[in-house]
């Protein structure tokens, strides 16, 4: 296929050519962000389901839509490419898009081990990059400013800290257990969220719900760090009332404590700090609301989105790396570890 | 084609969405569980004059609708697909699964209700791209709201948005004649991004009633609450303001006054109690019925 034959979605003189692999949800959120973004043009989807073949015959997207990967690196001469598909085949995708000097940003998570986690960060190390891994809470106005003052020491020392993820699925869901269950594949963001607070662990200890063949439905985490911070983490997909995963943290520090969700953070302060006075003050999503030209589906979404295209030293500063994936991804293992030998398990021991 | 009424009852709270704290969505997601608590709200917005009403095809809020006693006097506003339900189906089984199953469910429904026509319906709709199967299933959700008055039909911002960035005016002008023609309805295309979606129709040639976030305090509107306001004030669009509470940061005697000098046609407001119907209500009302 000819660079003419192609169909942007909305052409730009200067728009970075953008390939998305995976056509899921996600995919299609990174679609819809691209042809939201003057400065990208979608040139290319690639999915390996071929029934989505047919759904776009006699449709403009058809010109740019391949069965076959390699094939469409070959032809699309792409800048920049969104790798959504299941996290099993991301680091092949990576393999191959890496040989075309493309700028890569993976959907989360990005592996289902920290060796292809790892395989994949080595991989791209000594390319031009930067590539990117699409976790999303450090572009949502809420938890950015929570990390904003805690950072400022708003908290003083943090002591402890309880996280929950909960989302309410269908009993019928399509993962089996070698494909895990919640803890990597929908709590991987919030985990890259406590490392991006807290830092890495220095203990993980947990327990798991998981019947027959099923992969985990739940989870409970005790994290200990080496500043003598202790975390609770519970996550479950059996939730009543929460249609999309929903994330939640309470810290408790020396100087008060804050409460922080997708629409609000509540801090109560012992004493003055700053501004702040004693007692409750409360900050919503609206007070915060982000300077965001796009939304869609959910706020950061387009932030993240847009993070990684314009690649920009001077705003690129919540760049998630895949050297972060590999922590993220290690503190996952250990979980993993942990709840299979009933034991805690060191970060660094887990290789 | 009829206008609409310058005050729309919401049903984000009906629908457990809430944008001011966790505590109150999982409150929305309790309370509004329960099909009796949705009634009354329905009742008060109903004898305040309020009579339309926009709404999803959400179980609960089909049955409040039903078992109120003057829903056969109100004027239902679908919003269509019900994005959430396919948010949260096509997280387990992908998007083609979504929409295949969705297919699937069509063929049985089309089969029991209207027989062989439907089967060419379904060849149809497989050998035409994604979209315009998901156009078609908008046909198949609106099946739920033949038994009541509507006067125009929504179509979900997630759905406008994504025809707006894959640049397809085709999927609007397709969404607008199979309301204008098959449902004898008002077209509208709600939108989270007015800024970049009002140029586009234009561009288009497309005119057709835009709902948008419009409120003081800037919330989603995007690309930026200046940008917005000053297209609001050009255009000879008609425009239906949401968000106006800002997710309920602004009381309703901070929220209308904003609006109320703007060039908006009507404003739809969700409530989340039966005090917040008449307080909220009433004050919209004072600004808003004798525009």
């Amino acid at each position: 296929m000819s660079r003419k034959e192609q169909s942007p979605v909305i052409p730009t003189d200067s728009a970075q050519r953008a390939g998305i692999i995976g056509l899921g949800r996600r995919g299609l959120i990174q679609a819809v962000l691209s042809g939201l973004n003057p400065k990208v043009k979608v040139t290319a989807l690639y999915d390996p389901d071929e029934r989505f073949i047919p759904l776009f015959e006699d449709s403009p997207v058809k010109s740019i839509f391949y069965s076959d990967l390699p094939v469409m690196l070959k032809t699309a001469e792409l800048d920049v490419i969104f790798i959504c598909s299941e996290k099993e085949a991301h680091l092949s995708a990576v393999q191959e898009c890496l040989t075309g000097n493309i700028r890569i940003y993976v959907d989360t998570p990005p592996a289902e081990s920290l060796d292809s986690m790892t395989k994949m960060a080595n991989a791209g190390a000594g390319t031009d990059g930067p590539h990117v891994l699409g976790c999303v809470y450090p572009y949502k106005a809420v938890f950015k400013e929570a990390k904003r003052l805690l950072d400022g020491g708003i908290l003083e020392k943090i002591k402890r800290f309880r996280a929950s993820l909960y989302v309410t699925r269908s009993p019928f869901t399509q993962k089996n257990r070698q494909q895990r269950g919640i803890l990597i594949n929908t709590g991987f963001p919030l985990v890259h969220l406590l490392h991006w607070y807290f830092g890495p662990p220095a203990y993980v200890y947990s327990r798991m719900s998981q019947e027959n063949k099923n992969p985990e439905k739940s989870v409970s985490l005790l994290i200990n760090y080496d500043t003598g911070l202790l975390g609770l983490v519970d996550m479950s997909w059996n939730r009543p009332g929460y249609p999309k995963p929903t994330a939640a943290l309470t810290i408790e520090g020396t100087r008060g404590i804050m409460e922080v969700s997708e629409e609000s953070l509540k801090l109560f302060l012992y004493r003055s700090f700053g501004h702040f006075n004693k007692g409750w003050t409360t900050l919503c999503l609206t007070d915060l609301d982000s300077t965001e030209p796009v939304f869609y589906c959910e706020e950061g979404l387009y932030a993240a989105h847009q993070n990684f295209i314009s690649a920009d030293p001077a705003i690129f500063n919540n760049k998630i790396t895949w050297q972060d994936g590999c922590d993220v991804m290690r503190t996952i293992q250990a979980a993993y570890l942990s709840a299979e030998s009933g034991r805690p398990f060191a970060f660094n021991e887990v290789r | 084609m009829e206008n609409l009424d310058p005050i729309i009852l919401g049903s984000n709270p009906f629908e457990g969405v809430g944008y001011l704290s966790s505590s109150q969505t999982r409150h929305y997601q309790e309370f509004f569980s329960k099909v009796e608590n949705i009634i009354p709200i329905l009742d008060a917005s109903f004898k305040l004059g309020i009579t339309s009403f926009m709404l999803s095809n959400n179980d609960n809020i089909m049955e409040a609708v039903k078992r109120f006693s003057s829903s056969k006097n109100m004027t239902l506003l679908p919003v269509i697909p019900n994005a959430y339900d396919y948010a949260r189906e096509s997280t387990e089984k992908g998007v083609l699964g979504t929409v295949l199953s969705k297919a699937k469910r069509i063929d049985l429904y089309r089969k029991v209700r209207m027989g062989l026509r439907a089967l060419k319906k379904i060849h149809g709709i497989i050998s035409k791209d994604l979209l315009t199967l998901l156009t078609n299933l908008m046909d198949f959700e609106m099946a739920s709201f033949e038994k009541y008055s509507f006067k125009a039909v929504i179509l979900h911002g997630q759905v406008t948005d994504l025809a707006l960035s894959s640049n397809n005016p085709e999927i609007i002008s397709f969404y607008q004649d199979m309301v204008r023609e098959r449902y004898k309805a008002l077209p509208v295309l709600a939108t989270h991004n007015f800024g970049s979606l009002l140029p586009r129709l234009m561009e288009w040639k497309i005119k057709i009633p835009v709902m948008a976030p419009f409120n003081a305090k800037g919330f989603i509107m995007k690309p930026s609450k200046e940008e917005c306001e000053k297209l609001l004030q050009k255009t000879d669009y008609t425009i239906i303001a949401k968000k106006v509470l800002a997710g309920g940061r602004l009381t309703p005697e901070e929220a209308f006054p904003y609006l109320a000098d703007k060039n908006v046609h009507s404003v739809a407001v969700g409530i989340g109690s039966l005090p917040e119907a008449y307080h909220t209500l009433s004050v919209a009302k004072q600004l808003f019925q004798a525009k």
